[in-house]
């Protein structure tokens, strides 16, 4: 008796029809924007921060002769697909106004008014930046290049902004739920997989991470040091505790985050190494943002719960306003 | 590390989109290992002859933390482009194959170019003559150094100037100009790597170790550049 072929076996329809049924489910599912909005407003608020930075040293950065003039800074990338216009500027003016155009657009991301236009807005003009200021650069500006890349794809802006305040106003309501927050939010949660995976594996590569003093060599770096952690060293098994936990959370998040078992112990992990990043080892804005990153794993009804409950504290201890 | 033609070939197909939209970083956060990092020397020459000295980055100097890191990575970029000046005298220049000389030179023209860019601008900057910037090693001490030698994890001896020109045998520790700092009696030996970091906790007497001109390496990326 011969066997059903391919086409005719049912179980292997099944499989496939599940496979194409989750996967519609993981990509298409209408999701709520609420923790997209959360993300929002602290990537725009980081944007409109580092473009402070650089209006701050212009003439160092951009200017004439900057630390890396434009000139140079074609020639590093003859033979890339690197380009930006700010090569070519280096009048102060233009470049004062490319500057606040660039906070602007990035206020205007944070607080909602525009998000549809905004949030492009300030991933073209800092991906500009990005690309003059080559070697001066580094996570933080790959991690909201990534944010703003991704939350302009939806409609992130439908709640917690001032467009929704406004719309509200004139009267005007709508599901918010879309199809678009479901692609940024996986295309930000797959990206960040990916970030972590390499991440692990070039740390594989390295001595110090096996042999557990990697934590150490950290500590002991002074240009990064904020705050004194040579302590830890007078325990070697703590040191060599902390860094084997951080590369075995590094490496296997891409496979821990998405169980729902592991996901809670993988985003505390990952609050406490960012976390560690932003109070220790000097960089509070790429720690900050690497931790706003992972909200992309909470879901919406979560981050609508805690925005609720973060809102009724807040008017519980805001001072009563006197009736008229 | 060199791409495997497989990867260099999705590579070439996505550079485009990938260069464009800013993805072409890979993501080596303190790997493969926490390194030393890379700090710039700075002598600049005025027009009366006075020399001044400074130090990048700086804490004190760079402020916020944002700023004080986009200095800090202007330094380790130097440093990635490096390529030090062959020498003539022992040979290494005419050992080199044609491909590996040409690659040198281009190299080396780059490397020429961006710290002709930085010293242009220090010296506008600080209203210099002239700025000359050589690049520095900061090692990084090991608990024994740090615990029982009671080193500070900034002691001047930790910092190495790395030789731009050919080094002559017998050359020692290039301690940089910008510490004002008095020096210890004995420099610590200046490791181009960390030795291990819980040695035998016995403090020992610290060897020398002449300083050696740095060897051809391959361009990397994998620098600690988090």
């Amino acid at each position: 008796m011969s066997s059903p072929s391919l086409p005719d076996n049912p179980s292997l329809r099944r499989w496939f029809a599940d496979l194409v049924a989750s996967w519609n489910q993981f990509w298409f599912q209408p999701t709520a924007p609420h923790t997209l909005a959360v993300i929002r407003i602290f990537g725009g608020a980081m944007i409109a921060y580092v473009h402070v930075i650089w209006l701050s040293q212009l003439q160092d950065f951009f200017g004439a002769n900057a630390w890396v003039d434009g000139v140079t800074s074609r020639q590093l990338h003859e033979n890339d697909f690197i380009r930006s216009y700010l090569t070519y500027v280096t009048n102060p003016s233009v470049l004062t106004i490319h500057q606040l155009l660039a906070i602007a657009a990035g206020v205007m991301m944070c607080i909602g008014y525009k998000t549809r236009l905004a949030i492009p807005l300030a991933w073209f003009l800092t991906l500009m930046v990005c690309h003059r200021q080559t070697g001066a650069l580094f996570g933080l500006d790959q991690v909201v290049m990534m944010i703003a890349m991704y939350l302009m794809l939806c409609p992130c802006g439908a709640v917690y902004s001032l467009d929704a305040y406004l719309k509200k106003r004139a009267g005007e309501t709508g599901d918010t739920d879309s199809i678009a927050c479901n692609i940024s939010t996986r295309l930000l949660q797959v990206h960040l997989s990916i970030i972590y995976l390499f991440g692990g594996l070039s740390k594989l590569r390295g001595d110090f991470w096996w042999e557990g003093s990697a934590m150490w060599w950290s500590v002991v770096n002074y240009e990064y040091q904020s705050l004194d952690m040579t302590w830890l060293g007078r325990s070697p098994l703590a040191i060599a505790l902390l860094t084997h936990i951080t590369i075995f959370w590094e490496t296997f998040y891409v496979a821990t985050i998405w169980p729902r078992l592991t996901r809670p112990i993988t985003l505390a992990m990952a609050v406490c190494v960012h976390g560690g990043i932003a109070l220790f080892l000097g960089m509070p804005t790429f720690g900050f943002m690497m931790i706003v990153a992972n909200l992309c794993f909470i879901q919406p009804s979560t981050t609508r719960a805690w925005v609720a409950w973060l809102g009724s504290r807040w008017q519980r201890n805001s001072p009563a306003v006197p009736s008229r | 590390m060199p791409s495997a033609p497989d990867a260099a070939i999705v590579r070439t197909g996505l550079a485009p989109y990938i260069d464009m939209a800013y993805l072409h970083h890979g993501y080596f956060f303190f790997a493969p290992n926490p390194g030393p990092s890379h700090l710039m020397d700075i002598q600049l020459t005025y027009e009366d002859g006075n020399v001044r000295h400074l130090r990048l980055p700086d804490h004190q100097a760079q402020w916020p933390r944002l700023l004080y890191h986009r200095h800090f990575m202007l330094s380790e970029f130097l440093y990635q482009l490096y390529r030090p000046a062959l020498s003539t005298e022992n040979g290494d220049a005419t050992q080199l194959d044609p491909a590996m000389r040409e690659a040198w030179y281009r190299e080396r023209k780059l490397f020429e170019r961006v710290r002709g860019s930085m010293e242009q601008h220090l010296a506008t900057r600080y209203g210099a003559k002239k700025a000359e910037i050589q690049l520095m090693e900061h090692r990084l001490p090991n608990a024994v150094e740090v615990f029982d030698q009671k080193i500070a994890i900034n002691d001047e001896r930790l910092y190495m100037l790395l030789p731009d020109q050919p080094q002559s045998p017998g050359d020692g520790a290039n301690l940089p100009q910008s510490f004002n700092a008095p020096r210890g009696n004995m420099p610590l030996p200046p490791l181009t790597s960390p030795g291990p970091v819980f040695p035998n906790r016995n403090p020992s007497t610290p060897g020398t170790e002449s300083v050696k001109p740095p060897a051809l390496r391959e361009p990397t990326v994998e620098e600690v550049r988090p």
